[in-house]
């Protein structure tokens, strides 16, 4: 028996078992590393959002696994790129080159731009972003948004607004984030992501083309856009879309809003597509 | 010497065949690993098409596969009619009423507004927007026979809001569970609504009540839940509060948008089936393509 144990044969058998047992080992090993890898990279690919507007509009990228980070990720940012807030617990890009410095007011402020009262939520704060000079556009009430004719009210209330038609009024490529505080959203009823994203696009004026809000996650996108005919730009009648990305991300105590709006008929340059979606792609929550 | 030449070609064989042996090791490795990490992707990709959705303080969540929902005409013909009923025309499959259960007479969406001491679905209060424009639009319902029975007493609330009884045209108002699908002429529906444009209104409808909004990026459907909150009523001669639960998916073909609509009312003492049965008629909705 013993010499049976000391024979060659005996011992490269022993070998190649340890061999095939190691073998194993590494393909189980393996196949566990790699079912690891690719359910990461799944996940990973399917927090990468793509929203493109219709009509061959342009497509905004976010990757939605990169909106929380935490406060330690938060100081390590170069604070002459980004706006760190840790009150308010965001990050977003400074302006670049061509674009205003950022406008930092109220909700209440925001909607006197436009004449109009602030009713509720009026002391949140906004931060907007613009580039450069406005496009004027001149409005009256043969104007149709999207194929419809403007609701009567609201020709009212421009009128009331802003005179008799026609109305030139600016429109701008910017982005602009809302910061809502939840105790004061409750106050009004609105606990919810849904519920923001009801109340935000209950007033929206545009075609809502696409939503996206995965499945117990913080946030949501919506794509829309409007398309005005009969109006005149510099002098000529023209058709202009304005499309549009509203991201809403939830935070413990906050809710928080991103929209950027784009007219690819402006005639700006492109570059200023490739800002914007820098602005909101870089957005940040500090959690 | 032929000893050493021997012994030489012995080592050449073991090692050949031992490099054999590599090479296949690491050929059924890498299969393995390639096998191993396609079935993950398609069981996330299963996974992600998969919705559950539950209503507040309830364990049981309503699911949808939204990957089965549409089916080619040439599979139709092969669904077993005792259990479904097939609309060509309207581009759907729903199954048969089940026991305790029956298929309404309404059949277009102006039907819905024709009972009366009912509490009729929220897709009535479309018309504002609307108006007449739907009125012709296809629909069907299928409804649990026995209703719940709710009166309305002083300091009843409705979402909150308090409802006075003496402005009620009944004393009594029954409420059923249900199952509607209403099946959209996107020629029609598009006038007013893409689908999302639905399936946000829906949500609105319900003053606040919305709970649960999903719709994933590789994915044309739309699914939500919301609550409709009634405190200080008389449920079935009870004095009680009631939560009805509703669950809407919005869905679409080429050619038409679906809103399907369910609506729970739990009772005490209504027969866990009821629930069972509407989770089933999710389960068998399909759309022709």
């Amino acid at each position: 028996m013993a010499e049976q144990l000391k024979s060659p044969a005996f011992r490269i058998a022993m070998l190649g078992l340890l061999g095939s047992v190691l073998t194993v080992c590494g393909g189980l090993g393996g196949a566990l590393i790699t079912n690891a890898v690719t359910l990461y990279q799944v996940q990973r690919q399917n927090q990468k959002v793509a929203l493109s507007a219709p009509l061959g509009g342009q497509t905004l990228k976010v990757d939605t696994g990169t909106i929380f980070i935490t406060r330690q990720d938060a100081a390590a940012l170069d604070p002459e790129a980004f706006y760190i807030n840790l009150e308010q617990a965001f990050i977003m890009h400074r302006p670049l080159t061509g674009w205003d410095a950022m406008h930092e007011m109220t909700v209440q402020e925001q909607l006197a731009e436009d004449n109009v009262t602030c009713q509720m939520i009026c002391d949140q704060p906004v931060y907007r972003i613009r580039y450069g000079e406005p496009i004027e556009i001149e409005s009256d009430r043969a104007t149709t948004v999207n194929g419809h004719l403007i609701p009567d009210e609201i020709l009212t209330l421009t009128e009331t607004l802003h005179g008799p038609p026609p109305w030139r009024l600016p429109s701008y490529s910017q982005m602009v984030l809302n910061v809502y505080d939840k105790s004061a959203l409750q106050k009004i009823g609105l606990q919810t992501l849904p519920d923001m994203i009801l109340l935000m696009t209950r007033f929206s004026t545009g075609r809502i083309n696409r939503v996206v809000a995965q499945e117990n996650s913080h946030f949501a996108i919506v794509q829309f856009s409007s398309t005005y005919q009969g109006i005149r730009v510099n002098g000529e009648t023209v058709a202009m879309t304005f499309d549009s990305w509203l991201l809403f991300a939830e935070a413990d105590n906050a809710f928080y809003t991103v929209e950027i709006t784009y007219t690819p008929q402006s005639g700006q340059p492109v570059q200023v597509w490739d800002d914007l979606q820098l602005y909101i792609s870089q957005f940040r929550v500090v959690q | 010497m032929e000893d050493k030449e021997s012994k030489q070609k012995n080592t050449t064989r073991v090692a050949i065949i031992g490099l054999i042996g590599t090479i296949l090791t690491v050929c059924g490795g890498l299969t393995g690993a390639l096998i191993s990490g396609a079935t993950t992707i398609y069981k996330v990709q299963q996974e992600t098409q998969r919705l559950a959705i539950a209503a507040p303080l309830n364990d049981q969540p309503l699911q949808v596969n939204t990957r089965q929902i549409a089916i080619s005409s040439s599979k139709v013909s092969k669904l077993d009619p005792n259990k479904v009923s097939v609309y060509q025309d309207m581009g759907f499959v729903i199954a048969l009423p089940l026991s305790g259960w029956e298929e309404t007479n309404k059949k277009t969406y102006a039907d819905l507004f024709l009972e009366q001491a009912t509490n009729l679905s929220p897709l009535i209060l479309f018309t504002k927007w609307i108006e007449v424009d739907w009125d012709d639009q296809p629909l069907r319902e299928i409804r649990y026979m026995e209703p719940v029975q709710i009166e309305f007493l002083e300091g009843s609330t409705e979402n909150g809001v308090a409802v006075d009884p003496a402005q009620l045209d009944f004393d009594t108002y029954k409420f059923f569970n249900q199952f509607i699908i209403l099946a959209l002429d996107k020629a029609v529906a598009e006038e007013n609504f893409t689908l999302y444009e639905l399936a946000l209104d829906w949500g609105t409808l319900h003053q606040g009540g919305v709970n649960t909004l999903v719709a994933n990026p590789d994915s044309q459907y739309v699914f939500e839940q919301v609550s409709w909150e009634l405190k200080g009523v008389r449920v079935n001669d009870r004095l009680a509060d009631l939560t009805l639960q509703r669950w809407a998916l919005f869905a679409q073909a080429p050619d038409r948008d679906y809103i399907i609509e369910l609506q729970y009312v739990p009772a005490a003492g209504q027969s866990i089936q009821v629930w069972d049965d509407l989770q089933a008629y999710l389960d068998a909705f399909r759309v022709i393509h």
